[in-house]
């Protein structure tokens, strides 16, 4: 198995509202590997984005609430880090992609000057010193990289300026300056035309395989993250409840979520579509014990209601936490 | 019955947002007093009779005392009930300007958002515009001038320039959701105008209205006291509280009482209707997950 | 002989900005049987949307015809337009969330199409009841409001609402775009369930090309205002012609084996769609399209039938 980059173990998660505490992470467990790139799939609520967020420890602290759990990257325990070791990390080592390019990119300021920021301070930690013609070099080169046509010119355009796509892949450079380890990229294409967010997610994939960086790519469209990651994890209400290779996971799914899952997703070839997964998520507030799935599972058992079931091993580097297999 | 239960909770909920910041419960405690006070000025004041024509020298020129708490001032009437009196005043004024500028600033604001980009928005907006452009207590002093200085008049004036406001606060609100899908549905099935504007698209201004409405108390109180303060507003005996600073103000600093505890009065008004609206704002406020 | 419902004839959406003029429909022309869905598919910018807007009277057409069961309804915005007109057509919107007043409740929302055609107030609150069960909600939500309602639930609630009239045609906008795949599931079969039951025609717009293999009978493809080929569904799935479509199909992202094989052979997508404003010369798809020819630059392609109800404009099939 590839060497372990990031381990995020039994990790908790709440947040506080008025009315009561969200115990929104319940133990999520997920490992990715030097070089590895992984899907995380889920429906909205699941709570990848907030695991995604407590990598990077941008969650809003309060109402968040870390209860339990570590995340270890590259064997250092990042919640334990002090700010300068967490600065390192976030200016060179990971980096994260947000679904809505518009919103990631400020608009009262040239692309230019993003960019150049992104770029000045991963050299700050690099302990570089960039005068502004080789900051402005880089940022062009690395405007190429993505395919960005016209680098100068685009250098001087304001966000809005720019079409989604482009907006995407701009901040895709930015990303790409300082995830020199770990990229995290949150529905990259999610707002984007299929045409573009094809390209996009193949270029996610071709700088990747160049730099030999792992990515962890997140999205509710199970067909987007197939074409790009060598593994798929999926969660629900809080946990990853399946992890296999991904042409296990689409092929054969495990767990009763996962099937429903794929089942549901609308065929190119027809068919029409099934009703899709009775029920709907849980309430945060007041969990079902035990496992999550079981109120919507049609296999459910007693000890389904008893205790959250534990990641199992199937082999082959395919996991599922169901106690249909065991535990 | 379930309905029921639901306010409560809603009732709950809203009360919580409400009073997280403690401020606000000072606020709500101020506003609730000087509500009590002017309802009740004749029962709860020593001296009802000194808030019309009284005279008495021989207690002129008091200073606060036990008798007096507030002391007496040129004419011998005692300044506490002037001051309980005067809060009426104060409350009065901003209770009929808004009356009548909050219905009509917000008509005019629906009609030009839904009406925008054509012919009624500009001539609307445009006539606000020239109100708001010229510097309101100047506006205020303008037309009490015009006409005879009294209460009434300044009431007049302040309501001629506060509409804008609430136009432009209600028109901001009105052209963005008209393009809302749910206007649009609301057209798509052959609603009315007048429903569209009152019943669709006013429900979602009243939460800013009802903020600004209840900043603007102490706005009008403060411009109502300033135009009182040089002479345009209520005329002597009313013991309106920027009368009563201005009627005390060059008798400074002997006897400071007679212009002290009305300004007092002013700032302690202002303050408590502040501290109530930014307590409204927090409760309608969208919560943040 | 199928009636058709629905006509359009040439039909043309301009906007005025300061950038200039945006052709968001440029001169496009089909119809819709009645109790058919017709499937209007395309990426950002290709006039799906306002192509049903207009239909549906939120802009006024630019130039073209819109008829309704022969009779024209063109010439007006929405709210000029006859009130048996009006009941007939509704639509349900892409963001579940701006659809309803968040100040109405369920029950307010639902009773307004009725009190608008003058149902009697009596028997308003059975309809209203009724609507519900169509969409499988319960009683107890009419006094809801809808931002205490998730949002596949507050779609049903406006597929409920645009049912209040008992129209003949439903223009659909993206409905599901914004949900889950459980819940557009269940919403889907909904659909389909209520329009063999009370014979609902269907305008049905969006970007998901799977989802429209299940739900349309028909499906029109557009591209930068103009309409590119229009197919019967299997036809337009298994032999699609046009070269945007061949494109597009290629670039769709699918999870299981037989889909990947269905495609057709890998188009690369190039370039960027071009800004609505500059629309290029010609047929607007040249700058993009692998089979460009020189006649491509200079003249537009017209629409030709290659087979039985199988349109194309393109001037690799009408040189």
């Amino acid at each position: 198995m590839t060497e372990k980059l990031l381990d995020i173990q039994d990790l908790y998660v709440n947040y506080k509202i008025y009315e009561g505490t969200l115990k929104v992470l319940n133990g999520v467990n997920l490992k990715v590997g030097k070089g590895e790139k992984v899907g995380l799939i889920g429906e909205t609520g699941c709570g990848k984005t907030t695991t995604m967020k407590s990598i990077l420890r941008i969650l809003p602290i309060p109402p968040a609430i870390i209860s339990k759990g570590e995340i270890f990257f590259e064997g250092e325990d990042i919640f334990k880090m002090d700010s300068r070791s967490l600065n390192a990390l976030r200016r060179l080592d990971i980096s994260m992609i947000f679904q809505d390019p518009t919103a990631s990119l400020n608009p009262v300021f040239k692309i230019g000057e993003q960019l150049g920021d992104v770029i000045k301070y991963a050299a700050i930690e690099a302990s570089e010193e960039l005068s502004k013609e080789e900051v402005k070099k880089r940022s062009m080169g690395i405007l190429k990289e993505v395919a960005l046509p016209d680098a100068e010119r685009l250098l001087d355009n304001y966000p809005i300026q720019l079409s989604g796509g482009m907006r995407q892949r701009v901040c895709i450079a930015m990303a790409l300056v300082s995830a020199n380890k770990l990229l995290i990229a949150d529905e990259p294409s999610t707002n984007l035309d299929v045409t573009i967010g094809d390209q996009v997610l193949r270029l996610i994939g071709n700088l990747v395989e160049e730099k030999g960086t792992s990515v962890i790519l997140i999205s509710h469209a199970l067909g987007a993250v197939k074409g790009l990651v060598d593994r798929v994890a999926v969660m629900y209400a809080g946990n990853v409840i399946e992890d296999a290779e991904k042409e296990d996971l689409f092929s054969d799914p495990q767990h009763p979520y996962t099937r429903g899952l794929i089942k549901s997703v609308p065929k190119l070839t027809g068919g029409g579509i099934p009703e899709g997964i009775t029920g709907r998520l849980p309430n945060y507030i007041d969990p079902p014990t035990g496992c999550r799935f079981s109120p919507r599972c049609e296999h459910v058992m007693p000890i389904c209601k008893e205790r959250f079931p534990p990641l199992i091993d199937l082999g082959d580097n395919n996991k599922v936490a169901c106690f249909l297999y065991g535990g | 019955m379930e309905r029921l239960g639901l306010k409560r909770e809603e009732f709950k909920k809203n009360w919580y947002k409400f009073s997280r910041n403690p401020l606000s419960i000072i606020g709500l405690a101020v506003v609730s007093m000087t509500i009590f006070i002017t309802l009740f000025a004749n029962f709860i004041s020593p001296y009802p009779e000194h808030a019309g024509w009284f005279t008495d020298f021989n207690s002129a020129k008091l200073p606060p005392s036990i008798i007096h708490p507030f002391g007496t001032d040129t004419m011998g009437r005692d300044v506490l009930s002037r001051v309980m009196f005067g809060f009426r005043y104060s409350l009065m004024m901003a209770f009929t300007v808004l009356v009548m500028v909050v219905p009509t600033g917000t008509f005019l604001g629906l009609v030009a958002g839904y009406y925008n980009n054509t012919w009624l928005d500009t001539v609307i907006m445009r006539l606000t515009d020239i109100f708001v452009a010229i510097p309101s207590l100047v506006l205020a002093m303008m037309i009490s001038s015009l006409l005879k200085p009294s209460l009434y008049n300044a009431m007049i004036a302040v309501t001629l320039l506060w509409w804008p406001w609430y136009t432009r606060l209600v028109y901001g609100i009105a052209s963005s959701l008209r393009n809302e899908y749910f206007v649009q549905a609301a057209e798509m099935v052959g609603a009315s105008p007048l429903h569209i504007l009152f019943r669709e698209i006013l429900p979602n201004t009243l939460a800013p209205i009802f903020t600004k409405m209840t900043l603007d108390v102490a706005w009008v109180i403060l411009i109502g006291s300033s135009l009182s303060f040089i002479g345009l507003g209520a005329q002597p005996p009313t013991p309106d509280l920027g009368t009563m600073v201005s009627d005390g103000y060059r008798y400074m600093p002997e006897l400071w009482w007679i212009s002290m505890f009305p300004g007092l009065a002013i700032v302690f008004t202002i303050l408590g209707f502040n501290l109530l609206g930014d307590g409204i704002r927090d409760m309608l406020a969208a919560e943040v997950y | 002989m199928t009636e058709q419902l629905l006509i359009v004839e040439n039909l043309k959406k301009y906007f005025k900005t300061d950038r200039g003029i945006v052709r968001a429909v440029d001169g496009i022309s089909f119809f819709i049987n009645k109790g058919e869905t017709f499937g209007l598919v395309g990426e950002s910018g290709s006039g799906k949307s306002t192509t049903a807007f207009t239909i549906m009277g939120v802009y006024a057409p630019t130039a073209g015809r819109i008829l309704f069961e022969g009779e024209e309804v063109s010439l007006t915005r929405v709210t000029k337009r006859r009130k048996s007109i009006k009941k007939e057509m509704q639509m349900v919107f892409q963001d579940p969330g701006s659809s309803l007043n968040p100040r109405q409740s369920i029950k307010e929302i639902l009773e307004l199409p009725l009190k608008v055609h003058n149902i009697a107030e009596e028997k308003r609150i059975d309809k209203i009841i009724e609507l519900l069960e169509r969409v499988e909600l319960p009683r107890d939500y009419l006094g809801r409001y809808p931002p205490e309602i998730g949002g596949g639930e507050k779609q049903m609630i406006a597929i409920a609402r645009a049912m209040a009239t008992e129209p003949s045609l439903i223009a659909l906008d993206e409905p599901t775009s914004a949900l889950d795949v459980s819940m557009q599931g269940k919403i889907i079969n909904m659909l389909m369930r209520l329009q063999s039951e009370f014979n609902y025609s269907y305008l049905f717009i969006t970007h998901d090309l799977s989802l429209m293999r299940n739900v349309a009978s028909r499906v029109g493809i557009m591209y930068l205002g103009k309409l590119f080929e229009v197919a019967p569904a299997s036809e337009f799935f298994h032999k699609p012609l046009h070269p945007y479509t061949q494109m597009l199909l290629s670039s769709i992202p699918v999870v299981t084996e037989e889909e990947e094989k269905m495609k057709p052979e890998k188009v690369v997508s190039r370039g960027e769609i071009p800004s609505p404003v500059n629309v290029p010369p010609g047929c607007v798809f040249h700058t993009r399209c692998i089979g460009c020819k020189e006649i491509c630059l200079k003249e537009e392609p017209t629409m030709v039938e290659i087979e039985q109800g199988h349109f194309v404009r393109c001037h690799l099939f009408s040189g």
